[in-house]
Formats: structure tokens, C-alpha cells, sequence
């Protein structure tokens, strides 16, 4: 389907299986994709679909059951650490400021401070938090933590960024504007991303392409392209392409009998 | 960005804290002080009025007034009741602490340890007492054995709890940076179990001074429960009452000690921020 040449990650027809008490649950079923260098891929689905369970075996967090994790040309087993992630809390941690919440990656993976520490400002300004970056993160909102949560996953210019539901927590409208700032930062460096929502709108208008997902067993069911030009703004959002396209992967939920799935809100429990 | 200046309103500006902390002292600690000021004047109304012996219960002020006026009878006492307690508390958490973090890291000492710990924490400590007399003798190292023994477990408990609740985010996020055990433990770990182990440092050092008082009880030649003792059979309620004052002192001392401490190590945690 892809240009080998350009793929960057590929799962191989991974399987994960949680031993339970009464019956065993099969979190991913045979899942195979694959995602280009540089391209930015949504994972969509309902609870319990796996999608948070793909991004937690793509960053070699947990252990598959069967298939393959290939990230460029190494085979992920372990934790993989050429990569920045994002969960849908910030995990900011409340004994550091802004700024050294940032420069964490810094500090473990032991890179130039000085430059890092500049690379820092330069994010922190991006996203308007620069007068924040002496605060604690207990001093921030919500919308603000997550924003600091994503210069922490960039900052080390990862060739791969896994976000697990960045925004599920936050409102509407910090939502929007944090689509916005995240493909702003991401135009920047051009990460390889998988980007795990729950939300159609958001994956259209953040993704090359969105990958359609079914619970129980996690199957892959569809992928869609989406080849709106960028940077794509709130006019994208509100024009009757966008709806269009929206409203054509809503659709094939329906079609699948998950009708009205993936259209709340809410927080997701996995 | 736009969303972003919104939200700066909303936070709490650094500014101007220091002034509202200093008035937040004050506040916080003039209504336990009226409170206490009121119980002492009914019990010296009540004293008068009902014309109370003194060998059942003394006036508050004979005793408050025996506290300062006789401070050089006390002192020798205080000062082997404190060492005794602090030597036991520092004892306690130098001991506690890396069990904690040895019992965290190595399941199978968990399994193998904690059941014997649980199990020395439900024996009455008290009924060991005499026994420590045989063993260390009359002098300080038998009460100091006492206090180890009563603020072990507490601080030990909730160190484990505090290290072994790390959010799972919290582990992926280190892991995923590809952090060192040592990094995790110092880094992440650690810091995020202060606020639960501080916790059990303040159960720890009120449960310390009460281990002396007891060690004392059994037999000794000084402190303040030695004192209690005396006091006791010789009917001299305000002696008693006198040498309870100077123990919650000490207790009280002790106690803002730790929580001092604690401003000064996590000042970013919920509980020390100031309330609005």
C-alpha cells in the first residue's frame, strides 16, 4: 500500500492478549499497518478498541502476544526510546517548573544543556507558555499542562511522537486551540506521529490519515487519507469539505454497527 | 497563543504570597490558641466553683506557673525525654526508610518480610518493655529501643505505600526516556513519594515521644515519665499536669519540626499551598 522506501513504522499482524480471571481479552487482533517517514496517523475508534494498547506496544511499554513492531529498521522489544510520548494526563512532574518539566528529557538522556535549554524557550514560546516556564505545574491549567506535556515529547526533536489522547480531558475549545498549537510545533520538525482520539473531527483535521478501529477484538477496520492542504485552520474546520469528510467516516462506524461511537467526549477508560 | 494569555489570569500570581502565608499563620494559629485559653479559664472557674481538691485535679495555673517557675527541677528531665525520642525517631527513619525502599524493589522481600513486620506491629510493643530493662539496663538505650520500635512501622508503611503508588504514566514516561533504575528511583520515583512519607514521619515522631514516656514508665532514673510516676504516687497532681505541659511541648515542637521540614522539601505539593 505504502512506498517501502518511505515506511518508517510497521506492525506486523500484532495480537495482544490480557489475561483476565473469567475469560481472556484480546486488546489488539491482528493488526498490520504501517506508517510513512514524517507522517502524521490517527488512530479513531471506541473504548476498548486497542488503540491505546497499539501506542503502548509501538513504544515497547508493553509486550505483544504475537507479531511484529518494526520502527525504522530495529524490532521493538523494550521500552523504545527514540521517541517522545504524550498521555491523555499531562504527568508533568510537580516538583519541577515548567521549564524543567521540559528539560527532563534533557536531564535523563544526559543531551547539551545549553541548547536544549534554548530549544525549550523556543517551544514554551510557541505554545504562549514562555512567562510560565519558572511556574509550577500546579499553578497551570489543564490546557496549560498539556501544552507543556507536548514541548516535553518534542524537545529532543524525536523522530516519533505517540499521543495517547492528549486532549480527551480538556474542553472544546482548549481542545481546538491545542490542534491548532500541536500542528503548528509539528510542522516544525515533521515527527512521524500516531495520534490515538476518540474524537473524528480532531483526527480529520490533524491526520494524513485516520485509522479506523472496532472493539473487542481491536481490529483495524478502514483507513482514510485526508489530503486537506496545511497549515489547515478554523476554516478548514467549518467548511462542508471538512463536515463531508467527517461525516463519511462516521458513516462507515455506522456501517459497522458502532452507530453514534466515537462522537462523545468523554474520557476514555482502558 | 490566544488561549493561553486567557488562561494566565486564572493562575495564581507569585507576587504578594509571602504577605498572605505570614497572615495565614496567624490565622491559623490564633483560634487553637483561643480555643485552649477558654478551656483553661473554665477549668479554673470550674475548680473555684466546685472547690476541687488538689490532690484530684490542680488549678491550671498552679501547674502553668510550676512549668516556668520551677524550669530548672524540668529540665534534666526534658532533656533525657528529647534525647530519647529524637535519638529513637532518627533511628526509627534512618532504619525504615531503606527497608522500605529495599522491600519496594525486591518483590520477593515483600513477600518474604512484610508478613513478619505486620506481624511485630500487632505484639503489644508495651509488654516487651520490661524486657528491654533486662536487656539495656535502666539507662537511655532501653527507651530509645522503645521509640524505634513504636515509629518504625508507621514511617516504614507509608514509605512503601508512597513509593509503590507511582502512577503507571509516570513509570512509561521515564521508561520511554529510557531512564536508568537509579535515575527512576532518584529522578521520579522518590520525589513523588515525599508527600506520603512526610505523612508518616508526623505519625512517626508523636508515636516517638510516646514511646519514651512509656520506656520511662517501666523504669528509669530521669525524664519527664519518670517524673509522670513520681508525681503520681505522691498525689502531686500539678506536678503531673506540669510535666504533661512540658511533654506536649515537646510533642507539639516535634511535630512543627517535621512539618517545617516538610514546607521546605515539597513546597510544590497540594497540601502546602496556601488556601484561597
Amino acid at each position: 500500500m505504502q512506498d517501502h522506501d518511505r515506511a518508517f513504522l510497521r506492525l506486523d499482524s500484532v495480537s495482544k492478549t490480557y489475561k483476565a480471571r473469567a475469560s481472556d481479552v484480546v486488546a489488539l487482533d491482528r493488526a498490520s499497518l504501517t506508517i510513512d517517514r514524517g507522517e502524521f496517523v490517527s488512530l479513531v475508534g471506541p473504548s476498548g478498541c486497542g488503540k491505546s494498547t497499539m501506542l503502548l506496544a509501538i513504544a515497547g511499554l508493553i509486550d505483544i502476544t504475537s507479531g511484529a513492531i518494526v520502527i525504522g529498521e530495529r524490532e521493538v522489544a523494550g521500552p523504545y526510546t527514540d521517541l517522545g510520548m504524550v498521555f491523555q494526563k499531562p504527568v508533568l512532574l510537580d516538583w519541577r517548573s515548567v521549564e524543567a518539566n521540559v528539560m527532563l528529557q534533557s536531564d535523563l538522556r544526559k543531551l547539551d544543556r545549553r541548547q536544549q535549554l534554548e530549544r525549550t524557550d523556543h517551544l514554551l514560546g510557541m505554545v504562549g507558555l514562555e512567562a510560565f516556564a519558572k511556574h509550577r505545574p500546579g499553578e497551570l491549567s489543564g490546557g496549560m499542562q498539556q501544552r507543556v506535556a507536548i514541548c516535553r515529547a518534542i524537545v529532543h526533536n524525536p523522530p516519533l511522537l505517540l499521543m495517547d489522547e492528549p486532549f480527551g480531558a480538556l474542553d472544546a475549545f482548549t481542545r481546538e486551540q491545542l490542534n491548532l498549537d500541536l500542528q503548528h510545533i509539528w510542522m516544525e520538525g515533521r515527527p512521524t506521529v500516531a495520534f490515538v482520539t476518540h474524537s473524528i473531527e480532531e483526527a480529520v483535521m490533524l491526520s494524513d490519515r485516520v485509522v479506523m478501529m472496532s472493539p473487542r477484538p481491536g481490529r483495524i477496520i478502514d483507513v482514510f487519507p485526508v489530503d486537506f492542504p496545511r497549515p489547515r485552520d478554523e476554516h478548514l474546520r467549518r467548511s462542508t469539505e471538512f463536515s463531508a469528510m467527517v461525516a463519511r467516516i462516521r458513516e462507515r462506524f455506522d456501517d459497522v454497527g458502532m452507530p453514534g461511537v466515537a462522537m462523545t467526549d468523554q474520557a476514555e477508560v482502558v | 497563543m490566544k488561549a493561553a494569555a486567557l488562561e494566565s489570569q486564572a493562575a495564581p500570581k507569585g507576587a504578594g504570597n509571602g504577605r498572605r502565608w505570614a497572615g495565614n499563620r496567624i490565622s491559623r494559629f490564633m483560634p487553637p490558641f483561643l480555643a485552649t485559653m477558654v478551656i483553661l479559664v473554665l477549668w479554673e472557674a470550674a475548680i473555684s466553683l466546685f472547690d476541687v481538691p488538689r490532690f484530684i485535679l490542680p488549678r491550671p495555673s498552679a501547674a502553668i506557673a510550676l512549668m516556668f517557675t520551677d524550669f530548672g527541677y524540668f529540665r534534666p528531665h526534658i532533656w533525657i525525654t528529647l534525647q530519647e525520642t529524637v535519638f529513637g525517631f532518627v533511628l526509627a527513619v534512618a532504619l525504615s526508610v531503606p527497608t522500605a525502599v529495599m522491600i519496594v524493589s525486591v518483590s520477593w522481600l515483600e513477600k518474604a518480610f512484610f508478613p513478619l513486620l505486620v506481624w511485630s506491629q500487632v505484639v503489644p510493643k508495651m509488654a516487651l518493655a520490661p524486657l528491654f530493662l533486662i536487656w539495656l539496663g535502666f539507662g537511655i538505650s532501653s527507651k530509645i529501643l522503645m521509640v524505634l520500635l513504636l515509629a518504625f512501622f508507621p514511617i516504614l508503611l507509608n514509605a512503601m505505600i508512597g513509593l509503590k503508588s507511582l502512577e503507571i504514566e509516570k513509570r512509561y514516561l521515564a521508561q520511554s526516556i529510557g531512564a536508568s533504575r537509579l535515575q527512576m528511583f532518584w529522578r521520579i520515583q522518590l520525589p513523588a513519594a515525599l508527600p506520603v512519607m512526610f505523612a508518616g514521619l508526623k505519625v512517626g515522631v508523636t508515636l516517638a515521644l510516646i514511646g519514651a514516656v512509656v520506656g520511662e514508665f517501666v523504669g528509669a532514673a530521669k525524664g519527664l515519665g519518670r517524673l509522670l510516676i513520681l508525681a503520681n504516687s505522691n498525689l502531686d497532681t500539678a506536678l503531673l499536669f506540669a510535666a504533661v505541659g512540658w511533654l506536649s511541648i515537646l510533642g507539639v515542637g516535634l511535630y512543627l519540626i517535621i512539618d517545617a521540614m516538610e514546607r521546605l522539601s515539597i513546597p510544590w505539593h497540594v497540601s502546602q499551598r496556601p488556601q484561597r
